[in-house]
């Protein structure tokens, strides 16, 4: 884990979050056995839309899904939600050796497998150029397992977990 | 005799990734309709991906064979914020003209798909690991910003 300790804005903390949301996302792509090339090619755009958000505080939930392009159907999905409202010693702090811990245990996908970023929004949320409405895939079958608070700040943290059948 | 030129650059939390390597190409390329600010926005998301995993934070985004060599790093968490180390001061002349060429530091595990996906699109910008620096012709020379220049070899003779 690495800390830093000062005090700090919600503002920084958003940015923060952000950045360390899609960089542990890039990672999980690159782990579980993907190649993050399309990920990294709207890193802006994810920036926009989840930074937006979470300033705003509708951001709920960012969320990885693996799919098979073939058909469409889930394969695992990686989520890390939001938390407003956290008390923390003012630092701004990442756990990447658990996220790292539970790529591991979450294994590898076939690497045909391709994958989409999707984000929850509570009701009121407004338009950010380049996002547009989105259903989920099923999860039917699949179990959740939660990894626990991987990302956090002033005000802010996100929990990290994923499915598996 | 090689000069080079150092910045530091702010990223997050003062930017995201996307603002710090915006900054970057500014002082890069200085003009926004040059070839160079179209090669270097092509490499955004793999500069973005350094920048968010701090790659840029001990080893230097480099710039070379179009003038001075130019080193940028950047500033993370509290230096930052509070920007005491900060140079993001204009280049004295423009480092991304005649035969120019970029390499961007990559965490070891991000350089095989990064210069896969560069070479795909770019012809100018490279990834390379942390772990490796770019030539040696930095070695003959270091110039810093301030215009004070320092023969390495004369001086560790004395």
């Amino acid at each position: 884990m690495s800390t830093s300790t000062f005090s700090i804005s919600y503002a920084y903390t958003v940015t923060y979050v952000t950045t360390k949301m899609l960089l542990a996302l890039k990672e999980i792509i690159r782990e579980i056995g993907l190649d993050p090339s399309k990920f990294t090619e709207d890193w802006g755009l994810y920036e926009r839309g989840i930074s937006t958000w979470l300033t705003s505080r509708h951001l709920e939930r960012v969320s990885l899904e693996i799919y098979k392009p073939r058909t469409g159907e889930l394969v695992t999905r990686w989520d890390i939600d939001v938390i407003y409202g956290t008390v923390g010693d003012g630092s701004l702090w990442v756990d990447t050796a658990a996220i790292r811990y539970a790529i591991v245990k979450a294994g590898a996908v076939p690497s045909s497998c391709d994958y989409d970023l999707k984000l929850k929004n509570s009701d009121g949320w407004t338009a950010v150029a380049g996002w547009s409405a989105a259903s989920f895939r099923s999860t039917d079958g699949f179990k959740r397992y939660a990894v626990g608070a991987t990302i956090g700040g002033n005000g802010l943290a996100a929990q990290t977990a994923y499915w598996s059948r | 005799m090689s000069t080079v030129i150092a910045r530091r650059v702010a990223a997050t939390p003062a930017r995201d990734a996307s603002q710090t390597w915006d900054k970057i190409v500014a002082l890069l390329a200085p003009d926004p309709k040059s070839e160079a600010r179209k090669e270097l926005a092509k490499a955004a998301g793999i500069a973005c991906s350094s920048i968010a995993s701090e790659a840029t934070k001990d080893a230097a985004i480099v710039v070379w064979g179009g003038g001075a060599r130019v080193r940028v790093y950047c500033l993370f968490d509290e230096d930052a914020i509070t920007g005491d180390d900060k140079n993001e001061d204009a280049l004295p002349s423009n480092p991304t003209q005649g035969d120019w060429k970029i390499s961007i530091p990559c965490l070891t595990e991000d350089v095989g798909w990064s210069q896969r996906k560069l070479s795909a699109t770019c012809t100018r910008v490279f990834a390379r690991s942390v772990d490796e620096d770019v030539s040696d012709g930095e070695k003959e020379a270091t110039r810093t910003s301030t215009g004070m220049s320092i023969n390495m070899a004369e001086f560790f003779k004395s």
